[in-house]
């Protein structure tokens, strides 16, 4: 991968977040916000897969990354983390598996579809644990 | 009207503690309708409580249930409110807003009779006009079809699906009044045989990777992951309960394309 492909690669996932994030209802002035969140997700992700981790893995870092900068974005604006999270985590729903899945099913290639279904549960799992991190982490700086 | 500072001791009447408990089941009800978690319903519900001098409260919530059950102070029955949740949609601003309600509750707390109207108040309905969020969305997956190599013409391909289902759904899915897992699959449907029609014609070689990308937008990813997140915080019922309905919504648009393809696909 190229200079020119991650950089195309991260202005694609600046604006395919802010579109998500006109969908889930954010703002105008708060879009710039989840389109860096996007950003930050995606360069993880290819940092990920250039040192050749497993899905799971990445996406794990990229979402426990991704809440990250939604606490530290929410604290500083004193809103609900759950604004900036979505954004962050919208990049590594895996949408790809989920249809390869249900289309093996269909197939009745009763192979591919309990592949895809591990893949699927593994990926989901991976950003709800990586969602999980950061809060359980700041928890004892959290005011009461 | 200026709002009265109450003294936290004070017990509260019966009355009083129905008005609490039905705000605090609307509010719960707002906050999942907006696309906010079970645990935050859970939190904010008891947070209400807490701010007016409640400790035991008995919650139960689900996906598309919120009840709230509550003894006041000096009686034997409980006071006791359920309230149906209807159609999650995400929407952030309105979590926001009702997050600064519970926070501005603890600063300064209103009488019971007022909370009720200041919930409506508040609500803040689209942030966007439909076709805005159809745009948004279309935004949004023209930028994913960069990933996937699909070039210009699978982006506009890609932009006309996903109007189309998203369209069908605003539009003509309120009218219908039909099963939401069907007006998705439908959807779903209309987008696959826009796809296929436009590469039987010779826009795009490959329908199923449109399809693929389409998927995406149709498909309830926030809801899947806000499952297995309760999954993982030992809120089993209600995660299971709510990766089921998003489960079975995501089957119901997978096999929306995938009977598209079945139906149009001797056009290839």
């Amino acid at each position: 991968m190229n200079v020119w492909e991650i950089l195309f690669g991260l202005i694609a996932a600046f604006t395919c977040t802010v579109g998500f994030g006109i969908c889930f209802g954010i703002r105008k002035g708060e879009l710039y916000l989840s389109g860096i969140a996007g950003v930050l997700t995606r360069a993880v992700i290819v940092s990920c897969e250039a040192l050749g981790m497993e899905r799971f893995v990445y996406t794990l870092i990229a979402a426990a990354i991704g809440t990250l900068y939604a606490e530290i974005v929410a604290r500083h604006r004193t809103e609900p983390i759950a604004k900036y999270v979505y954004p962050a985590v919208v990049l590594l729903i895996p949408g790809d598996i989920l249809y390869k899945m249900v289309l093996a099913m269909i197939q009745l290639d009763h192979a591919a579809a309990s592949a895809n279904l591990t893949l699927l549960l593994m990926s989901l799992f991976g950003i709800a644990l990586g969602c999980m991190l950061t809060p359980i982490l700041f928890r004892p700086f959290r005011k009461k | 009207m200026p709002a009265t500072v109450l003294e936290k001791q004070k017990p509260l009447s019966r009355l009083e503690v129905a008005q609490l408990t039905e705000f605090a089941v609307d509010y719960g009800a707002s906050l999942l309708m907006s696309g906010g978690e079970i645990w935050r319903a859970d939190m904010m519900i008891r947070r209400i409580f807490d701010i007016y001098g409640f400790k035991n409260v008995e919650l139960f919530i689900l996906p598309h249930t919120v009840m709230v059950s509550v003894l006041p102070a000096g009686e034997s029955e409980m006071v006791s409110v359920h309230k149906e949740v209807g159609e999650i949609h995400v929407n952030l601003e309105q979590l926001t807003v009702l997050n600064r309600l519970v926070w501005s509750l603890q600063k300064q707390t209103l009488p019971t009779a007022e909370l009720g109207k200041k919930l409506r108040d508040i609500t803040v309905g689209h942030v966007y006009p439909r076709y805005m969020i159809i745009a948004g969305m279309a935004l949004a997956l023209v930028s994913l079809s960069y990933y996937f190599r699909a070039g210009v013409m699978g982006a506009i391909l890609v932009t006309i699906g996903i109007a189309v289902a998203m369209g069908f759904q605003m539009y003509l899915g309120e009218k219908l009044h039909v099963n939401r897992f069907l007006l998705c699959g439908a959807a779903a449907f209309l987008a696959g045989c826009v796809l296929m029609l436009g590469s039987a014609i010779g826009l795009h070689p490959d329908p199923y990777l449109l399809m693929v990308i389409n998927c995406i937008g149709l498909i309830p990813g926030i809801p899947l992951i806000n499952a297995c997140r309760e999954i993982l915080f030992g809120k089993v019922l209600s995660g299971g309960l709510l990766f089921m309905t998003a489960f079975i919504e995501t089957l119901a648009v997978a096999c929306g394309f995938a009977l598209s393809s079945l139906c149009l696909g001797f056009l290839l």
